[in-house]
């Protein structure tokens, strides 16, 4: 095969994660190096359908102040906070702000479980409760679940692959890894791959609340509710959020003397292909695998995991079990794993590019987050070296992987390596 | 001047334009206002004044076509 048709290397030059309290990319992993959780008890709803539930929920945005009252007349709340994540990344990676044609060799892949729900429960709040008969006219480009993908897409006059990918729990996992394929496979020199989502509605709320899934938790305890691989651990907190990776290929990156913040080595993905929302580790083995496999690396150059890890009791269990499996029991009690949602829970279609941003920062810097509150560990999640109490410092750490298992069965698995190999 | 001021607020409500630059005479392509921005611009002046314009608006170009739209659903005096 000529040079130019090979395969492309992929790598991070910008990367973002919007957490409610506040501080740049950098801020928002050092807290979560010390295991401080962004977890409050949120109040919702009103006096007819409300109550209390633990959170990750951001204070009122001055969006208007930050993008425009046109975009925020014409967006939804996901897209705005899509286009702050991108817009942190961007200016991490020193490229211009686009001023002439859409570039047809750039485009965006986006993820989001929910995208523009809180615009249809608006509406229906106005029509069934405030006795109004019309919508604003904004309304379907509001709630268009590709208007985050699309708002990028503007601003930043990416020309090319504009897609949405709605994979539950995998959604921006999924939108990372077909956003690399894309750069891989040379049809594209640069992606905007990430995911947002604001999953607090009160339909959406009382939707898990139904499945017994949300971890409870009052005033005092509500931080520390979200409680990986913890034999205590009663379930998930749901979280906003929103987080961005700026992916380009090598010979793009280092033409422009961009940063290289490290290397997206692999993709690995399959379907359970059996139950609609109990996992199968056999499927997440299959996706580990798989990006192993892609990244050409061996089980044992792996330094960190970040897992899925949500805090259900099956979830935690199969996915350890999972890993054990695709690294084998002697590699795998010596495979450093944490699963930060303990402190930024689960922004359900945002969540796999925190955990992917959070899992280049870790790589980067040589400093593993622990999973926080994990003060007893669950006989069913031992067989991995779980990172616990406090950071852990691997200054020689050359690779690293990211977990995503969504509902439905969809499994993405991410590998990253050091930029310096 | 009141169908004036009412576009002038409508505008500062939904867009970036200064609405002090709002005259009779402005083109409303060369304000930035294009026919999707349009579409919100009436929305919320139907709201605001409590009417339904329906789909017989056309396409104002200026300024003062849509006052004279807005005109005729103004409280007259005496």
């Amino acid at each position: 095969m000529a040079e130019s048709r090979r395969q492309a290397r992929v790598v991070v030059t910008g990367l973002s994660i919007l957490d409610p309290l506040g501080g740049d990319t950098n801020a928002v992993f050092e807290r979560a190096v010390a295991g401080q959780s962004s977890v409050r008890l949120f109040p919702y709803g009103d006096e007819a359908i409300g109550g209390s539930t633990p959170a990750v929920h951001f204070d009122p945005i001055d969006f208007e102040a930050r993008l425009g009252k046109a975009t925020c007349r014409s967006t939804d709340p996901f897209a705005r906070l899509a286009l702050l994540a991108t817009e942190e990344a961007w200016q991490q990676t020193r490229l211009a702000r686009p001023t002439k044609e859409p570039d047809p060799r750039a485009g965006v892949h986006w993820g989001t479980a929910l995208g523009g729900i809180n615009t249809f429960e608006s509406g229906y709040r106005a029509f069934w409760k405030e006795g109004r008969k019309r919508l604003s006219p904004m309304s379907v480009v509001m709630g268009m679940n590709n208007a985050a993908a699309s708002q990028i897409g503007i601003r930043y006059g990416l020309g090319g692959r504009s897609v949405t990918h709605s994979v539950a729990c995998a959604s921006a996992a999924i939108a990372i890894g077909e956003a690399y394929e894309r750069i891989r496979d040379r049809e594209m020199d640069l992606m905007v791959a990430g995911g947002s989502d604001l999953p607090l509605g009160v339909g959406v709320l009382r939707a898990w609340d139904a499945m017994h899934m949300l971890a409870p938790g009052d005033e005092s305890s509500a931080h520390r509710a979200c409680l990986p691989f913890h034999p205590d651990r009663r379930g998930l907190v749901l979280a906003e959020g929103a987080a961005c990776l700026v992916l380009e290929s090598l010979e793009h990156a280092q033409r422009r003397g961009a940063p290289i913040l490290a290397e997206l080595a692999g993709y690995g993905a399959s379907n359970d292909a059996n139950h609609v929302v109990r996992p199968d580790h056999r499927g997440q083995v299959r996706a580990i695998r798989a990006a192993l496999a892609d990244a050409e690396l061996a089980p044992d150059a792996v330094g960190y995991i970040n897992a899925h890890g949500t805090a259900t009791t099956e979830g935690d269990a199969i996915e350890v079990r999972a890993i054990r499996e695709a690294f084998g029991d002697r590699c795998a009690e010596r495979l450093p794993v944490s699963a930060t949602k303990a402190v930024h829970g689960h922004a359900m279609g945002a969540t796999g590019a925190i955990e992917a941003a959070l899992t280049v920062l870790a790589l980067q810097q040589g400093k593993l987050p622990p999973t926080a509150h994990l003060d007893r560990l669950d006989s069913t999640c031992e067989g991995v070296d779980h990172v616990r109490g406090t950071a852990r410092e691997v200054p020689d750490i050359r690779a690293a992987l990211s977990n995503s298992f969504a509902f439905g069965g969809t499994n993405a698995v991410l590998a990253f390596t050091h930029p310096d190999g | 001047m009141q169908a004036l001021e009412l576009i002038r607020t409508g505008i500062a409500e939904n867009t970036d334009i200064d609405p002090a630059t709002v005259t009779p005479s402005s083109r409303l392509d060369e304000l930035g206002v294009d026919s999707f921005t349009l579409l919100e611009l009436i929305f919320t002046l139907e709201e605001q004044m409590e009417i339904e314009l329906g789909s017989d608006v056309g396409t104002p170009e200026t300024v003062q076509d849509l006052i004279d739209i807005l005109q005729p659903h103004l409280p007259t005096n005496g």
